[in-house]
């Protein structure tokens, strides 16, 4: 286990090292205090730190879900928190607002409160329509998720031109807006989020064999829920708030590491953040360099690679 | 509604304490959900190395009681003493090390191995899975050679003793098990019966049973619930011995066990 980790961190410092110098031109530095340089550390470092941020609190994201829901396909993006989080966004940059609370831009904040209002929602409702295992919370994930983006899309209509097509390049999930600003903007959500799920790792094994076990284990769960929530939230608000919902690395990633790692929470944290942030890097790494002139959202690759692997799972799962 | 228990709490205060072989004492319990009374008045006590069954018909509160007992389910009146204090002021991890739960039959998707799975016992005392509890909990169900089994792959006698185990491994003085034969045949039914008899004399151990052939065979006494209050509270050679079995369910069956 301990092998597996200190390859990750060196395939993560690779990633961090190498992505920058790659993309539509290949940056040699021959000239660094010229114009390579200038987009090298302007542009590309901005950016392969984000995605790697955001790679990361997406993934792990999805682990924490999957382990509280008992369910390996609820992350925030299938659950409808990430829509919910998207459209108390798309909200703010509509109504046009602009303000900050202690050094917290006021679109974050909205993403905060549209990603804690779906979780809310989707808990609540699942426990409701009959259980947090069953095919009951994912159906509420898709509800939710639905009934989010139609709003989102009501919003957008009644938008201006201008702030339609921004719109519609956020929601598709982008990291075009990086700068080394928008890496501040997300970095203290996610590194947040981590810690308090890296404080929490443990009592994800004990959950993910059921509430009432990992009680009478001696978790207290509605605490630990709680805090989870919030954590998760924290992350998703961060990413989405700058990148706009970027689908299926929740999915993908806690997938592969489980099959790769084991099962244990205490290494899959640390594993999924690692490799979280990996993936994110070389998708957007691809985005950035398959077309001239400008670049693909890196949501479009994500899903393209995640559609169907999501429809792998079910079909597995729908077997047994 | 549930009668009100006036003056009984004061009245008994301290005297739990006074006994310390009493482990767990349940006093005029009552639960009600949305207005509707599941647990009325229901009192009785365990002493340290009892073992004990709670046996009644469906929808009787067995289920309920447990629950209370585990702290999971709030109560509308009574109180719960374990170990001489007050359950509703122990932490979660404090009721941990006092009772341990092995609920009816473990989700069949559980992709931990049996080692990690009964190590998460230890949660309550920050263990880990090297810990030497741990391995003592396995040996005592018989499953040592199974650390390494993932549990998901075992059959639902194996998976009940790995879930006995987790118990063990919590090193709590009292043993709850919620139906632990449900859903099992008859080999693997034999197999949780005799892992649970060859426990050490010092676990006190409850038990909730529809299985009235197993409560007269390996518990020596017994509480019967019946809507939500308690119907008898005694030895189990009592129970059988009178009218228990009829009044819970009906002649037919108290024919047939007061026969034997």
């Amino acid at each position: 286990m301990k092998r597996h980790l200190i390859i990750l961190i060196v395939l993560a410092v690779l990633s961090l090292l190498g992505a920058p110098f790659l993309g539509e031109s290949l940056i040699l530095m021959t000239d660094p205090d010229g114009l390579d340089g200038l987009v090298f550390w302007e542009v590309r470092v901005p950016r392969v730190l984000l995605a790697f941020l955001c790679g990361a609190g997406l993934a792990l994201g999805g682990l924490v879900f999957q382990a509280m829901f008992r369910n390996s396909l609820a992350t925030p993006y299938t659950l409808g928190v990430a829509s919910g989080s998207t459209f108390s966004v798309a909200l703010w940059i509509n109504f046009g607002l602009s303000f900050s609370v202690l050094g917290i831009s006021g679109v974050s904040l909205a993403a905060l409160v549209g990603a804690l209002i779906s979780v809310l929602l989707v808990y609540n409702l699942a426990r409701f329509a009959g259980g947090l295992a069953t095919v009951s919370l994912l159906l509420g994930g898709v509800i939710l998720s639905f009934f989010f983006s139609s709003l989102t899309m009501l919003v957008q209509y009644f938008a201006d031109a201008g702030s339609m097509f921004k719109m519609m390049r956020w929601t598709m999930g982008s990291l075009g807006q990086a700068d080394m600003d928008a890496v501040l903007r997300v970095l203290p959500f996610v590194a947040s989020g981590i810690l308090l799920i890296v404080l929490y790792r443990r009592e994800l094994d004990l959950l993910s064999i059921g509430d009432e076990l990992a009680m009478s284990r001696g978790v207290e769960v509605k605490k630990v829920r709680r805090m989870l929530f919030f954590a998760v939230s924290l992350m998703m608000a961060g990413v989405v708030s700058v990148c706009g919902p970027i689908g299926f690395v929740g999915i993908m990633v806690p997938h592969f590491c489980r099959m790769l790692f084991g099962v244990m929470h205490r290494e899959l944290v640390w594993m999924t953040f690692l490799l979280g942030g990996i993936f994110l890097v070389w998708c957007d790494t691809l985005a950035r360099s398959v077309t001239i002139g400008s670049d693909l959202p890196v949501g479009i690759i994500t899903s393209l690679i995640g559609g169907p692997f999501f429809l792998i799972i079910l079909l597995r799962r729908a077997r047994v | 509604m549930c009668p009100r228990l006036s003056g009984l709490r004061t009245a008994k205060k301290g005297e739990p304490m006074s006994d310390h072989s009493i482990l767990l004492d349940c006093r005029g319990v009552c639960v009600d959900v949305r207005g509707k009374p599941l647990l009325s008045d229901v009192s009785f006590s365990l002493r340290q190395g009892e073992h004990k069954v709670i046996i009644g018909p469906n929808g009787a509160g067995k289920t309920t009681l447990l629950r209370a007992i585990l702290g999971s389910q709030p109560m509308a009146r009574g109180s719960i003493m374990l170990g001489g204090r007050e359950l509703s002021s122990l932490r979660q991890a404090e009721v941990a090390k006092l009772i341990s739960y092995v609920p009816q039959l473990l989700a069949a998707e559980i992709p931990y191995s049996v080692r990690e799975f009964v190590a998460m016992g230890r949660y309550a005392y920050n263990g880990d899975p090297r810990d030497a509890a741990v391995e003592s909990a396995l040996v005592a169900v018989g499953l040592a050679s199974f650390a390494d089994r993932v549990v998901a792959t075992l059959s639902g006698g194996e998976r009940q003793r790995v879930c006995i185990a987790a118990a063990l491994a919590q090193q709590a003085p009292i043993l709850l098990l919620d139906e632990p034969l449900v859903h099992l045949d008859p080999s693997q039914r034999m197999e949780v019966q005799r892992a649970l008899r060859e426990l050490s004399e010092e676990v006190t151990v409850v038990v909730v049973t529809h299985d009235l052939d197993w409560a007269k065979m390996d518990f020596p006494s017994l509480v019967s619930l019946k809507a939500g209050s308690v119907d008898f509270d005694g030895t189990t050679d009592h129970f059988y011995g009178g009218s228990g079995v009829s009044r819970l369910f009906g002649e037919a069956v108290g024919a047939k066990y007061s026969s034997l």
